[in-house]
């Protein structure tokens, strides 16, 4: 079960390559007609580069019970093909609502290959009341 | 008919989609590496309540990635 303990709890970690063919076939996934620049989304790749399932275990959370409520990308410094993406994922809200529902609330820096912050994401994950 | 808008502190954009297909959902599920199986298994998703299996998200909002990275704006889906 999640709770404001859990606040400030780093998840993971991800180191990923902005390879050509994945960025290409994200293009074509999301209906982007250019497919040679990175797609403003294409942190989702990243994420899914982690463990989703040992998130939804180290929270506590029945999988069954879990929707995305919503992301948000922050955007700092552009990425080009052949750069990295790298961060942590780290819990920054718990919320428990009487009823039985729980909001969390993760964040990831992504940084480039310089060190610059690319895109910061913000994830909304709901486990609904069982 | 899928609606989608995406708001950034300069631009707003809205648009609207053909229905999405299963393929475009597992097409998504390669690309990005999202294999909830609430997105793909059927009979999954229906133990879990759902009338059928969906797509995700974020599918969706990177249709509005035509637009430049923009930088040092706040961009919000």
């Amino acid at each position: 079960v999640a709770d404001a303990s859990h606040v400030g709890t780093v998840i993971d970690e991800v180191d990923m390559p902005v390879e050509p063919g994945k960025v290409r076939e994200f293009a074509i996934a999301v209906g982007d007609e250019d497919q040679d620049s990175v797609p403003l989304t294409f942190a989702a790749v990243a994420s899914h580069w982690r463990d989703q399932a040992a998130m939804v275990a180290m929270l506590g959370l029945d999988i069954r019970r879990v929707v995305v409520g919503a992301s948000e990308w922050e955007y700092g410094a552009p990425v080009l093909v052949g750069d990295r993406l790298a961060g942590r994922r780290i819990v920054t809200d718990v919320v428990v609502k009487a009823g039985g529902q729980t909001i969390i609330t993760l964040e990831t820096a992504l940084h480039r290959g310089d060190g610059e912050l690319a895109v910061t994401q913000r994830d909304t994950v709901i486990e609904l009341a069982p | 008919v899928t609606d989608v808008a995406a708001v950034t502190d300069e631009t707003e954009l809205s648009l609207t989609t053909a229905p999405i297909t299963r393929t475009q959902i597992v097409r998504f599920a390669g690309a990005a590496g999202d294999f909830n199986p609430m997105h793909h298994d059927e009979p999954f998703a229906q133990a879990a309540g759902q009338p059928g299996v969906f797509a995700m998200g974020a599918s969706c909002r990177p249709r509005s990635s035509r637009a430049p990275w923009p930088t040092g704006l706040g961009a919000r889906t």
